[in-house]
């Protein structure tokens, strides 16, 4: 099968699925709005595009093979349990036909006692007692943990209580190289937030300055041919994230940051670029050169993509028109190297999508039969009430 | 007809393009000879740091502008597309010749394709589609796919014709290059005046024969013969040629495409050297020069010659990775000549087709078949010869055909040969029409029923996979039965028709013949139970008591049409296929079952376990057999009663030539039987009116056989049983069996007066 990544229409929120040339699957977060569900409600039906995409397996579950959580935030995780199989696999029910998550990828934010400030929404909540519940069944189990039982800490927790289940604990600076226990080559990640951090910080703090998300840079093998594409991605992750990695990692090895398609962090904040706010500042607020190099090692032709709405200068940030600038700069000033998900929607009906082969990374295009409906009017008829006199 | 078209057709056709995503401009063009034409600006897209370039590494813009040109029957015929002229060329799907590049863009006509949507909006629309997935696969390497396999170059429309074996053809290639002539045969079209390149135009097949490329007195390598004003035929050569070896001693690897543009000698002989085949060639033209050295023969011989060409991965569709590329010239052995190249460097070559000559190896491709058993056919008549047929066609090996009768005009109502036949005998024409296929069967005439037993050989050659009875004969089922020893490795299978064509079965027989065909039938008579097939098979007119009188002659009152006969064996042949790639151990019962009107037909297939067999102790060599299923349920019963003796009656066949008494059903002891712990009587009440309705409920086939009863220690036959036998031999023509069933094994006796 081709390797792709694809970016589902979601607005604000990230909802991105990596499928490997083994047919493995990895979703990256999640942001399905009620009205999505809705079939007579214009907002892209995302879950039933994402569904097309997934096999079942012997039992006839929908499976992902992995689900990585950047950070418990609504638009990041709205929808699981309505679409999602959470609790012991044997429980999955025919009726309900939710989707399996055989291996959890989550952030050791799931530890955190709950915030008296910052209210976790209900998804958020679910996914920490799921990963939970697995992390107590590896305790209990070790590696006999079956598919729809595992799970993988990105990153230490800071008071120890990963300690004892280093095994599946990927340290910052490490690399990922298995999904749901298989190590295919078909990619590899490495692992840059988040950070241990040296002092107690509360939960709301952390959530504040979104320094819990997963930071991740895959590099994905493209029709048998390791490092075709290299993907960078970072939830909501901020300026001071972005300027330390850069401080860390900007000597030598800058080309650990390096990708064909970065997703443009936060939605296309500006706060990811800046410690300035540009409400306050306007034109005058100034890049942070750090972040903004970590942001900035691209390879030839690279492109980035901005899961937001569409960006308009007058609306509130994010996404942001300065920042959206700001990467159009980075790319060469190649403004067609920067995408917004919702303009391919607006204008393809469809998620923007790039398959990985051994030629490298291509936009993939409308099959002949959708755009056809599409271009030709098939359907049209019913598109709105038509008066017959 | 393009006023089937509201307004300017060229406009309507740009107006649809640009509704495509990918077609992102365009404009209408100054007609050129009266054609309209459009431009279209295609969107490519392709990986990204290509698209940074504007260029992908094929040479391919991330914009290609391509042109349309509305033919006059528009839209009866396809618009056709070009590219721009400096368009890299060196892509297979790139039509070879055209002045401007065109894209071969379906897999067929693309006429065709165009009119297959009702809607011309439709047509174009899918054209712009292909075109842009053309110009996708372009822009990344070629065309060519690796996991695919390498992508033959396009020689579909050419003029010339090389036909031959193509896994022939590669299995000369070896690491040293080299070349070899085969004989051939031609057939040229065209004035003799005229020109590969004008006016004439060449066919060469060879069977793959190699011939040393010496010409002597008197020799039949080249000939000419007119076969009108323009057309001639005769035999030639075909020059097989392999590429010379790298200097480092690698293999010579062709790895970029190259498009078709040979014209004359002087190209082929740069393109031969460019892969690596220019040694080769050389010396084929030289040796054909010497060949002709002092003879004259005026008239132009077509000559082909086939490089054959080693790609970086298999092809497509193929297994090897050696590309034929096959050409055609003509040679002239005129008066005081140079060269019998006229023309010298610039005499003219064609690029040919290559055609897979008629191999099995082609068969099976083309009908997607593996490699199975070879079958040795018993009777050749409408069910045979069809059978025959189809193995053939699917590329399989037909190793003998046995048939006394000859054909006569009534056969031709249903059998697979034609009337020219008629009179001959049937096995001999049959192998005479797969002579063809390249198949030469073993043909016996005699009498099956005496040659089983002296000749068998012959039949059923040594090393044979199945031999299929097809003679609708019970003499010839015993007789295949009683010559299936152990040294017998072929699996032996019947398969007939019956019930006018309505039902069908296949038996085959176990691994070591156990099963037998004469235990299936006895099963099938015992365990059918659907009823219209019960119905059939039973039917006094046109069952298979009908098919078994009829012995062969059968055919001639079962009237029944081609179509259904056909429809019918072409399911056996399905069935016999699979039976024999399955290869189990067990036997088989196949039988298909057709509604009354219509051609719907049910399979069903069930196997059936090896036979118990028991010598009959008393008797001069006489066996019974046990369904399996039988004896399971003796051993059941006997376990049941525990502490006491049991038994009943035995149902099923007897064959006295075979001598065996064949056992597939039991009726349950009387109401008034007795049972001890030494003794069991068996009663009478209602057990004849119960063997009765037996009888008639197997469609009069089967009937009581003998009894059974079980003994509760490891002993065999009582005083009593042998009493026993001997008053029922006396009280009954056919003969009757006691089995005694014991905890660990049978015995069987019957009584000596009366077998055999």
């Amino acid at each position: 099968m081709t390797a792709s990544i694809t970016f589902f229409p979601v607005d604000n929120g990230d909802m991105t699925l990596l499928t490997f040339d083994n047919d493995q699957t990895l979703l990256i977060d999640m942001h399905v709005r009620k009205a999505a569900d809705n079939a007579d409600d214009d907002t892209p039906d995302v879950m039933a595009d994402l569904r097309s995409r997934l096999k079942r397996d012997a039992k006839g579950r929908m499976f992902v093979d992995g689900f990585l959580l950047s950070h418990p935030d609504k638009d990041h995780i709205g929808g699981l349990e309505t679409h999602f199989h959470l609790g012991p696999p044997d429980e999955w029910k025919k009726d309900d036909d939710k989707i399996l998550i055989r291996e959890m990828w989550s952030s050791p934010v799931v530890f955190r006692r709950a915030s008296k400030t910052h209210t976790l929404c209900d998804d958020a909540k679910a996914w920490a007692k799921e990963a939970r519940r697995r992390v107590a069944l590896y305790r209990e189990k070790g590696t006999a943990t079956i598919e729809g039982d595992r799970i993988q800490i990105m990153g230490e927790d800071e008071d120890g209580k990963t300690d004892d289940i280093l095994a599946i604990v990927v340290k910052a600076d490490e690399l990922v190289t298995k999904l749901n226990r298989v190590a295919a080559d078909t990619f590899e990640a490495g692992l840059f937030a988040p950070l241990p951090q040296g002092d107690d910080e509360e939960l709301d703090e952390l959530l504040a300055k979104n320094r819990s998300s997963v930071i991740l840079r895959f590099s994905i093998r493209g029709g048998g041919i390791p490092d075709k594409c290299r993907f960078l991605t970072g939830g909501d992750a901020e300026v001071a994230i972005w300027e330390r990695l850069w401080n860390k990692h900007g000597g030598d090895r800058a080309d650990w940051l390096s990708y064909d398609i970065l997703q443009a962090p936060h939605h296309c904040s500006w706060h990811s670029l800046s410690y300035d706010s540009y409400s306050d500042c306007g034109e005058d607020a100034e890049v942070c050169e750090g972040a903004r190099s970590a942001l900035a090692q691209i390879r030839k032709g690279a492109i980035i993509v901005a899961s937001s709405k569409t960006i308009d200068p007058e609306d509130a940030d994010p996404p942001s028109d300065r920042a959206k600038r700001e990467y159009i700069s980075i790319v060469d000033d190649a403004a067609d190297r920067f995408l917004c998900v919702a303009d391919v929607w607006n204008d393809e009906q469809r998620a923007l999508q790039y398959d990985i082969t051994s030629s490298g990374v291509t936009k993939t295009v409308k099959t002949a039969a959708k755009a056809a409906v599409a271009a030709l009017g098939i359907g049209a008829t019913a598109s709105q009430a038509r008066a017959h006199g | 007809m393009a006023e089937t078209i509201s307004g300017d057709p060229a406009e309507h056709l740009l107006r649809v393009a640009l509704a495509h995503p990918e077609c992102v401009g365009g404009a209408l063009l100054n007609p050129t000879a009266g054609q309209r034409r459009i431009r279209l600006d295609m969107n490519v897209e392709m990986p990204l740091h290509m698209k940074a370039d504007g260029m992908s590494a094929s040479g391919v813009r991330t914009c290609e502008p391509v042109e349309v040109e509305i033919p006059d029957r528009y839209p009866w015929r396809s618009p056709r597309f070009s590219l721009r002229e400096d368009f890299p060329r060196n892509f297979p799907h790139l039509m070879p010749f055209s002045e401007r590049p065109r894209p071969c863009l379906v897999d067929g006509d693309q006429d065709e394709y165009f009119l297959q949507f009702g809607l011309v909006e439709y047509g174009v629309f899918h054209l712009v589609g292909q075109l842009a997935a053309w110009l996708r696969k372009a822009a990344i390497g070629n065309l060519i796919d690796p996991q695919q396999g390498w992508e033959p170059m396009l020689r579909r429309d050419l003029r010339h014709v090389v036909e031959c074996d193509a896994d022939q053809a590669r299995a000369v290639v070896n690491k040293q290059g080299g070349w070899v002539a085969w004989r051939a045969h031609f057939i040229r079209c065209g004035a003799e005046n005229g020109t590969l390149s004008v006016g004439a135009e060449a066919w060469v097949s060879s069977k793959g024969e190699r011939t040393p490329l010496m010409r002597k007195q008197g020799d039949q390598s080249f000939t000419y013969r007119r076969i009108s004003d323009d057309a001639a035929s005769g035999n030639t050569v075909i020059g097989i040629i392999w590429p010379d070896k790298r200097p480092d001693g690698r293999p010579f690897i062709s790895e970029s495409y190259m498009p078709e543009t040979i014209r004359t000698l002087g190209d082929l002989q740069a393109r031969a050297t460019e892969l690596g085949c220019g040694r080769g060639l050389a010396t084929f033209l030289s040796n054909l020069e010497r060949c002709f050295a002092g003879m004259v023969c005026p008239v132009p011989v077509p000559v082909a010659v086939v490089l054959c060409v080693r790609r970086p991965v298999r092809l497509i569709g193929a297994l090897s990775d050696i590309e034929l590329l096959p050409y055609v010239f003509e040679i002239r052995a005129n008066e005081k000549r140079t060269s019998l190249f006229v023309e010298g460097e610039c005499e003219p070559v064609g690029p040919a087709m290559h055609f897979q000559s008629l191999t099995q190896s082609l068969l099976r491709t083309l009908s997607g078949t593996l490699e199975r058993p070879s079958i040795a056919l018993l009777g050749c008549g409408s069910v045979g010869s069809k059978l025959a047929s189809h193995a053939a066609r699917a590329g399989q090996t037909v190793a003998a055909l046995s048939d006394q009768a000859s054909l006569r005009p009534h056969n031709m109502a249903r059998h697979a040969l034609g009337p020219d036949h008629v009179a001959t005998n049937k096995a001999e024409a049959l192998a005479h029409e797969l002579a063809g296929f390249g198949l030469s069967p073993a043909v016996y005439r005699g009498d099956l029923v005496t040659g089983l037993g002296s000749e068998r050989d012959r039949i059923i050659p040594k090393g044979t996979g199945a031999a299929v009875n097809s003679t609708a004969s019970l003499a010839v089922r015993e007789a295949l039965v009683a010559s299936a020893d152990a040294r017998l490795k072929t699996r032996l299978v019947e398969a007939a028709l019956f019930g006018r064509g309505r039902g069908a079965f296949l038996l085959m027989d176990g691994k070591a013949h156990n099963p037998t065909h004469s235990d299936l039938i006895a099963e099938l008579y015992a365990t059918l139970d659907d009823h219209r097939a019960v119905q059939l098979l039973f039917d006094p007119a046109e069952g298979l008591s009908a098919i078994q009188i009829g012995q062969g002659c059968g055919s001639l009152t079962m009237p029944m049409e081609d179509a259904r006969l056909s429809a019918m064996t072409a399911g056996l042949s399905l069935e016999l296929d699979a039976a024999l790639s399955e290869s189990s151990a067990d036997g088989l019962i196949v039988i298909g079952v057709g509604d009354q009107r219509g051609a719907s037909t049910h399979w069903s297939r069930w196997a059936v376990p090896s036979f118990e067999a028991v010598q009959i102790a008393g008797s001069d060599g006489w066996e019974l057999r046990i369904s399996q299923r039988v004896a399971d349920r003796i051993r059941a019963e006997a376990v049941a009663f525990g502490s006491v003796e049991t038994g009943g009656v035995m149902i099923g066949l007897t064959s006295a030539r075979l001598k065996t008494v064949t056992v597939v059903d039991l009726l349950d002891a009387p109401v008034d039987s007795k049972r001890s712990g030494s003794l069991f009587v068996l009663g009478t009440s209602g057990l004849q009116a119960a063997i009765e309705a037996r009888h008639l409920a197997s469609g009069q086939t089967l009937f009581d056989v003998g009894t059974w009863h079980s003994h509760l220690a490891d002993a065999g036959p009582s005083p009593t049983d042998w009493q026993t036998a001997a008053d029922l031999a006396v009280e009954r023509a056919p003969p009757s069996v006691l089995l005694i069933a014991t905890p660990k094994r049978f015995f069987a006796l019957m009584s000596q007066e009366k077998a055999g």
